[in-house]
């Protein structure tokens, strides 16, 4: 085995075990990495299979198509396997690159004697091979195999090999670039702003593609092939459509993909340790001010609640993956009752009524979820909580108050659309109660049994803290429990205390989850220390 | 100093025939001694004779497996949390938010302590560490010493009752460590017990009332440093660790002929 894959491997291992200690994940579609000795197979075969099924299950109607109706099944299918290709290979590019940036992994490569030649090859190596990032490829190969199993032009296979390599070229390259500002992005805020919309869209894209892709499709009819020629990457498959737009595209493409490799190039120097990472832009200093400006060290001591909320709500708006995380779980859940919300009929009736406060409460339930995540934002600082006088009793009650400002924001959206659309502030100010009861007590819920299987001793905390198992399992019994209780409730007052009585079901709604939320806390969360 | 550094309470630390073990391997054998209020203790011993084990016993992260240790009347195994509330602990590691502030962190761990603090102290704080010029910067981009720094700030706003510091100096500028010297000095003189580790012998001569030596878990020495001297026979505290650490001058001869 040459330096350069002997290499690649070792950096391949250390960063998914530097990303297992961050954020509890090892690389996205690996099955080995981080073990004793990952081989190329191992790291890339759960992506290939994947990758290739998901783009073999597309390619079935260019299977069945007759020669002469291929090109637009083709050029659909292709440009929609482009794009998921370009997410998954930007995402992979700087997941890996952003935790070896963060971590300072160029700093154990500058102490090696090699060249700088060896070190890149050994990046990049580790990032294809070791990391993954091989398996995006096979995204792309089963449209093309049919296309040459039905003797399609040869021009259309060139177009789409040269496009999806190129797609490749441009994504990984920009990823590369992208993730060596991660250290500048802890600093700057509208960085951190950007990151955090930046994984926003990456969860959404990851959790809700399904939604996306029949979004796009409704409003992305074909009439208009004549303009997606012009889009790059995408752009040259439709050259039948109009040509120079194709060449357009075909021309932006090149250009695209040749200015992130020539980025990632001057960017390269970070990653091997011959130029120091971004921490700062850098500037000219013209002279050295006069006089030097003495801050005053300024700590405002609050009560130990506020000053943990706050420490968590600075931690949280410092890690935008987390951020994103959280607002994930709050924005997913309003996406799907938003449509509902929004039309009018939904309250004309008593079982309309009826079903929508079921869904709040269903969506109430669901936000309060995301406690989990103020305990994963502790990460390495955990350690610090071992040595602090905090009861888990009291931990998990921080934590769950932590969220409540999020949760106050969401159930106060939710209610002021329902005010707005059903007219009815009695019903908006139920909906509030019940979104934010029960809410927090999922979340209490949720926070008593973390803090139940948190360790004993001290020990950073990831998502991987508390089994899988358990968590999967925690969330499945609560989402049902909040189901049955949500939906049960209005049809059931309904039934036995009519329609008059229907703005009850709230209220008993809350009760109940309180009191179960209540039961939990004081079995699980026990009044030890950590 | 009395100025510059809080005025703390008094307070005693007891070991009383503590034991521990970690995957059937015997860490601490049978250890009893006390820290009283005023007196400065140095633990010195080997890289993993049993210090750090018998320092997390203080606040209960580690439990003995039989035997007890008491910080001012607690047992610290049976009411961690009040241990933690009266011992300030300064662990080898550098455990630390690092993606936090220096004022943040400050804010944080006085909160939870519900310690106040008044505003002339905490500039002096900051200056006399050196904290000052790193205010505006993430913790996690300060050095090794810095961040201890951060750690000692904590500790001398919070005043605690009990001082226990694992490898306190490691990092330390000299400054810095004179400092935290005079510091230790000014809380034992104010009745506070003091229990600290240190690899760098010159210092704990400095500043123990009297040291203990730790070997395979067990203490092998105990007394003012002149006193160990003079009973072992050594012009050095140095000599008196390698003695009983069993160092012996063929080591040298291996180390020499790497060069050879």
């Amino acid at each position: 085995m040459s330096i350069e894959l002997k290499l690649a491997r070792i950096l391949a291992r250390e960063v998914a075990y530097r990303s297992r200690r961050r954020f509890g994940r090892r690389g996205i579609f690996s099955l080995t990495i981080g073990e004793r000795k990952p081989s190329v197979f191992q790291a890339n075969i759960l992506g290939a299979v994947l990758f290739s099924f998901l783009s073999l299950m597309m390619s079935v109607a260019l299977i069945f198509a007759p020669l002469e109706e291929i090109y637009p099944i083709f050029t659909g299918i292709f440009s929609t396997l482009l794009l998921f290709g370009l997410f998954m290979s930007l995402l992979m590019s700087i997941s890996f690159t952003s935790v070896y940036v963060s971590e300072r992994l160029a700093d154990l490569m500058i102490l090696l004697p090699l060249d700088e030649k060896t070190l890149t090859k050994a990046y990049l190596l580790a990032l294809f091979l070791y990391w993954g990032g091989a398996s995006v490829v096979f995204l792309f190969i089963p449209p093309l195999v049919v296309l040459l199993f039905k003797s399609a032009p040869l021009i259309l296979i060139l177009i789409a090999l040269l496009s999806s390599l190129m797609l490749l070229m441009f994504s990984y390259s920009l990823g590369l670039a992208i993730g060596t500002y991660a250290q500048l992005v802890r600093k700057k805020s509208f960085l951190r702003a950007l990151a955090t919309i930046a994984w926003l869209v990456v969860l959404l894209g990851f959790y809700s593609a399904g939604y996306i892709v029949e979004y796009l499709a409704e409003i992305l009819p074909l009439e208009y092939s004549h303009l997606y020629s012009l889009i790059p990457f995408i752009g040259p498959l439709f050259y039948q459509y109009n040509v120079i737009g194709s060449v357009i595209a075909a021309v932006a493409t090149i250009g695209l993909a040749t200015s992130a490799y020539l980025f990632a190039v001057d960017r390269l120097g970070v990653l091997t340790g011959q130029s120091p990472p971004a921490i700062a832009a850098p500037r000219v200093i013209k002279r050295r001010p006069k006089v030097k400006v003495v801050r005053t060290a300024r700590v405002e001591i609050r009560s130990s609640l506020l000053g943990f909320i706050s420490k968590d709500l600075r931690i949280l708006a410092r890690e935008p993956r987390r951020l994103a995380n959280l607002l994930y779980f709050v924005a997913f859940p309003l996406i799907i009752l938003v449509p509902t919300l929004t039309r009018v009929e939904a309250f004309e009736t008593d079982f309309g009524v009826a079903l929508f406060l079921g869904m709040c409460g269903l969506v109430g339930g669901t936000i309060g979820l995301v406690s989990d995540v103020m305990y994963y934002i502790e990460g390495e600082g955990a350690k610090v909580l071992y040595y602090l006088p905090i009861t888990r009793r009291k931990l998990a009650l921080i934590k769950t108050a932590a969220v409540a400002p999020l949760i106050l924001v969401a159930s106060t959206l939710i209610a002021a659309i329902t005010a707005v659309v059903s007219g009815s502030i009695s019903l908006s100010a139920l909906i509030l109660i019940l979104v934010i009861s029960l809410a927090l007590s999922t979340s209490l819920i949720s926070s008593s049994v973390t803090v139940h299987f948190l360790p004993e001793y001290p020990s950073s905390w990831t998502e991987a803290t508390v089994s899988k198992a358990v968590q999967t399992v925690v969330k499945i019994v609560l989402i049902i429990l909040v189901s049955v209780i949500s939906f049960a409730s209005p049809f059931i007052v309904l039934a036995t205390l009519g329609e008059r009585a229907l703005y009850l079901a709230p209220l008993i709604e809350s009760v109940v989850l309180i009191v179960v939320a209540l039961a939990v806390f004081i079995v699980l969360a026990e009044k030890k220390p950590l | 100093m009395t100025d510059t550094f809080p005025i703390l309470v008094a307070g005693k630390i007891v070991y009383e025939n503590v034991s521990k073990s970690f995957d059937g391997a015997l860490i601490v054998r049978n250890v009893s001694f006390e820290v009283s209020g005023g007196e400065v203790v140095v633990l010195l011993g080997p890289n993993g004779s049993g210090k750090s084990t018998l320092f997390k016993m203080t606040v209960g992260i580690v439990k003995p497996d039989r035997g007890r240790v008491f910080v001012n009347g607690v047992d610290a195994s049976v009411d961690s949390l009040e241990a933690r509330k009266i011992v300030g602990f300064m662990p080898e590691e550098i455990i630390i938010y690092e993606s936090l502030k220096i004022e943040e962190y400050l804010e944080f761990i006085l909160s939870i302590y519900g310690r106040k603090v008044d505003e002339n102290t905490l500039q002096k704080v900051v200056d006399l560490l050196g904290l000052r010029e790193h205010l505006d910067k993430f913790i996690g981009e300060l050095s090794h010493g810095t961040k201890r720094k951060v750690l000692l700030a904590a500790l001398m706003l919070r005043e605690p009752r009990v001082l226990v510091l694992d490898e306190v100096f490691t990092g330390l500028d000299p400054v810095a460590a004179k400092l935290v010297k005079t510091w230790i000095r000014e809380a034992a003189d104010s009745g506070v017990p003091v229990l600290v580790s240190t690899h760098i012998l010159p210092i704990a001569e400095a500043i123990a009332d009297r040291v203990l030596i730790i070997h395979r878990g067990e203490i092998v020495a105990e007394g003012k440093p002149g006193e160990l001297k003079e009973l072992f026979g050594a012009k050095e505290l140095e000599d008196v660790f390698l003695k009983i650490a069993g160092y012996s001058p063929e080591y040298e001869e291996v180390i020499k002929a790497l060069y050879r």
